[in-house]
């Protein structure tokens, strides 16, 4: 079976009114699972989904937008970064809370590189 | 235990209602973000890894019952079931929503508690042993001093913008459960030969990045002294902590290579800061102010309450 990967940068943020982590996805919303995101593999299309989540900064739909480097391997978004796999799955210490207990994690480990 | 004074009461609920009006205009774009962060820190609600967290103070760790039963309800109305228990005696819920914050601390106003102070540069919640008041080795319960202490640095204007986070713990017994060796400011009742109360006074100790053990600059402090010679720390700190560097910031010069040794620490803090040594010092506690909080009842009254939380079952 061929594995296919896709390398380049997902845009994160928290949503304002509760404090959810939250992924761009392709239709311009807000996906609460990383495996939602829109991968941006130039360095273009990464400027324009970071001004996308500008503009929903701006209308008080979320907070402290930025991008971070990610993967697609077979349909799923791996993060490279153990901050943001944690912030995809939830807390370490408790794995039975937060996105990873409701079935909206990420499909890794925390401790999983890329 | 901490009761609300009328000044408390309605400071608390002044301050619930302009979180509230500040809240609403964060959610309604009126505020930035950044215009936003200071306001919500101050009321102790942080945006952290996964989603908001509120810190609300137990001062020195002591609930009553219809506190604890109104903590629990909190995390079933707005959280998810439970909460977390600090290693400083505060509470953190750590799923709770913006538009829902302006009413848990109404909620919290109610029995007496806030999340004021409990996140940024100031003086935070003073904490002191967990069997503070039944265990068989202290000398004397630590509560009424950690009482004294929280009158003191709530609000006080001087010690709104630190260095840095700044933490006080009390302990009235010899074994440290209280950790007062890894705080800023560390408080270990002695009896000297005559049964007089006087406290050991421990600094610059702190966990964190780069935990250091607090060193003594007082062997045997006078009760009646022990907020002026706070308030020659704080001006210390105030003065030598960094602001350029928060993992610095804890390090003022008591801790740095050459002073090190508790001497210089202690001249520093004996005389040109300290004027507790002077026996007419306006800075004095009379014990007219001590006594009340030393003869109020320290454990809160227990009560029957009915059983809201399915917790319970």
């Amino acid at each position: 079976m061929t594995t296919t990967t896709e390398k380049g940068k997902i845009l994160t943020a928290n949503r304002l009114r509760d404090g959810e982590v939250v992924f761009l996805t392709h239709s311009g919303q807000w996906s609460e699972n990383i495996d939602g995101a829109v991968l941006a593999t130039e360095p273009q299309a990464q400027a324009a989904l970071e001004a996308r989540g500008k503009e929903d900064e701006h209308v008080n739909l979320v907070t402290g937008v930025y991008l971070f480097e990610a993967e697609r391997r077979d349909g799923h978004v791996f993060a490279s970064h153990i901050k943001e796999r944690i912030r995809s799955l939830g807390p370490t210490v408790r794995t039975d809370l937060g996105k990873q207990a409701e079935g909206k994690g990420g499909h890794f480990d925390a401790l999983q590189g890329v | 235990m901490y009761r609300y004074d009328e000044f408390d009461r309605q400071f608390v609920t002044q301050r619930v209602a302009q979180f509230r009006d500040q809240a609403n205009r964060r959610l309604a774009g009126e505020l930035t973000e950044d215009e936003f962060r200071p306001l919500r820190l101050m009321n102790g609600l942080y945006l952290q890894l996964h989603a908001y967290m509120l810190r609300i103070a137990v001062p020195y760790g002591t609930l009553s019952s219809r506190q604890l039963n109104t903590l629990a309800l909190i995390a079933e109305k707005w959280d998810r079931g439970y909460g977390h228990f600090t290693t400083r005696q505060n509470i953190q819920f750590n799923w709770i929503k913006l538009e829902d914050t302006a009413d848990i601390l109404d909620t919290l106003a109610g029995v007496e508690m806030h999340a004021i102070q409990t996140s940024g540069n100031c003086i935070r919640n003073v904490t002191t042993d967990q069997w503070a008041g039944a265990a068989a080795d202290e000398l004397a319960d630590p509560r009424p001093v950690g009482e004294l202490v929280r009158q003191w640095s709530s609000l006080h204007p001087d010690f709104a913008y630190l260095p840095r986070k700044f933490k006080i713990a009390v302990t009235g017994s010899p074994n440290d459960r209280a950790a007062v060796k890894v705080h800023d400011i560390g408080l270990r009742l002695h009896l000297n030969d005559k049964g007089k109360r006087g406290w050991e006074v421990l600094v610059g100790g702190g966990l964190g990045r780069t935990p250091v053990i607090g060193v003594t600059v007082r062997d045997f402090l006078p009760e009646q002294e022990l907020i002026a010679y706070l308030e020659a720390i704080m001006r210390v700190y105030n003065l030598y902590g960094r602001r350029d560097n928060k993992y610095k910031a804890p390090t003022p010069k008591w801790r740095s290579a050459n002073c090190s040794a508790s001497p210089h620490t202690s001249h520093r803090l004996n005389s040109r800061n300290c004027r507790a040594g002077r026996p007419r010092s306006r800075k004095r506690v009379p014990r007219t102010r001590i006594s009340p909080i030393g003869s109020a009842p320290m454990s809160p009254p227990t009560a029957s309450m009915a059983m809201r939380s399915s917790a319970y079952r």
